[in-house]
């Protein structure tokens, strides 16, 4: 019966889950924290750093962490299945309209607008990550001031990181995976060793 | 026969790879699925991406389960579909149940933390090379609308807030009008 009302509980927030992954936050607090208090709102903060933390999609993440949370590993796959099941139907139906009229003259005019706003889209999304990469400890407007209040407003590490990786997957096609992976360890090295100093 | 099987494999391989090391948001993987899938695998053309990008994005749920979904089904049908998802949820499942165990030891771990704040760079690079081939796409249409179009959505997103949902559903809308309009000058003529 538990399962049940797991798999219900995250079938709802999948159909409702539109977005992207942070969408799908409210419903989890929502449904998991108010309704059936299964866990506690600091246990679903705790949740968000680790989906962030970890690869994969945060609303993926987050369904596992709370399966697991409650029913363990089939608590898990119960969570997972659960908030799958609408987006699934529905992204495959539109995928069979799409593969059997994508090429119609609706499509093409439809297509010819989604697309240049998904690039739109997408470069928003590109301008805060790279705001949130380039950000320094200090933050803009932070109490030091003058150059030293410039400086710390600056993520220097993260600005050397960015050219460097730019400069790796447009002039040398270097796998972009490759470039986050090893943007990590160098991360990882310049951030502990500045620690020590 | 054979070749079913390959694309099979190969469609579930690098769904698996792409699932397990795509750290951040759902946008993440879009340059990432169209580095393996148009430049190495070439089972789909940049446009086709976009197409299913925008596609993913209409239904609710995850944009990268989804966007994996339809890229097999284009691919290889209803298994392909299939095995995407799968491939898709597969290491997400296992990272964070194994996670969830140590969790306390990983929270105020240091060095986690700065493996982190590095890759952050590492994403917003990766972001924003696939962003320039996108939007270098769309300049070279040379079309006014979809330029506009690309301008409105970033600045409706990214200055006023607008959420992503309404933005596609005004474009599909767009879309729809601008079909109809079409339609009826090819009429008229």
């Amino acid at each position: 019966m538990e399962y049940l009302e797991l798999f219900y509980a995250f079938l709802k927030i999948g159909a409702f889950c539109i977005g992207g992954g942070y969408a799908s936050l409210p419903l989890i607090k929502a449904e998991i924290v108010d309704a059936k208090s299964w866990i506690t709102l600091s246990e679903l903060t705790d949740i968000i750093t680790i989906a962030e933390m970890t690869p994969g999609p945060i609303a993926l993440n987050a369904s596992t962490f709370v399966g697991t949370k409650i029913l363990a590993l089939p608590g898990a796959v119960v969570a997972t299945a659960g908030f799958l099941t609408v987006p699934v139907c529905i992204t495959a139906v539109l995928g069979m309209v799409y593969i059997k009229y994508g090429q119609g003259n609706a499509a093409k005019n439809i297509f010819s607008v989604l697309r240049p706003a998904v690039t739109g889209l997408i470069a928003s999304a590109a301008l805060s990550i790279i705001i949130l990469a380039v950000k320094g400890e200090g933050g803009i407007g932070g109490a030091a001031s003058g150059i030293s209040g410039i400086l710390g407003a600056v993520n220097w590490v993260g600005i050397a990181l960015m050219a460097g990786g730019f400069f790796a997957i447009r002039k040398f096609k270097v796998n972009p995976m490759y470039v986050i992976l090893a943007s990590g360890v160098l991360g990882y090295a310049v951030y502990s060793a500045a620690e020590r100093i | 026969m054979k070749d079913d099987k390959t694309i099979y494999f190969k469609l579930f391989t690098s769904v698996l790879y792409l699932s397990a090391f795509t750290f951040g948001g759902g946008y993440v993987i879009v340059p990432i699925m169209k580095k393996k899938f148009v430049e190495d695998l070439k089972i789909l053309t940049a446009e086709e991406m976009l197409n299913l990008v925008a596609i993913g994005q209409s239904s609710p749920g995850a944009i990268a389960v989804n966007t994996a979904l339809l890229a097999g089904q284009k691919t290889a049908g209803a298994i392909g579909a299939a095995l995407c998802v799968f491939a898709a949820v597969l290491p997400p499942l296992i990272t964070i149940t194994v996670i969830s165990f140590f969790y306390e030891m990983l929270k105020g771990n240091t060095a986690a933390e700065f493996v982190l704040k590095g890759m952050q760079a590492g994403v917003a690079v990766v972001v924003l090379s696939a962003v320039i081939d996108f939007a270098g796409g769309i300049f070279k249409e040379k079309k006014i609308l979809g330029i506009a179009v690309m301008a409105a959505a970033f600045t409706l997103n990214f200055f006023l807030g607008v959420k992503v949902y309404y933005i596609i559903l005004a474009s599909l809308l767009c879309g729809a009008a601008m079909w109809v309009y079409n339609l009826r000058k090819e009429k008229q003529n």
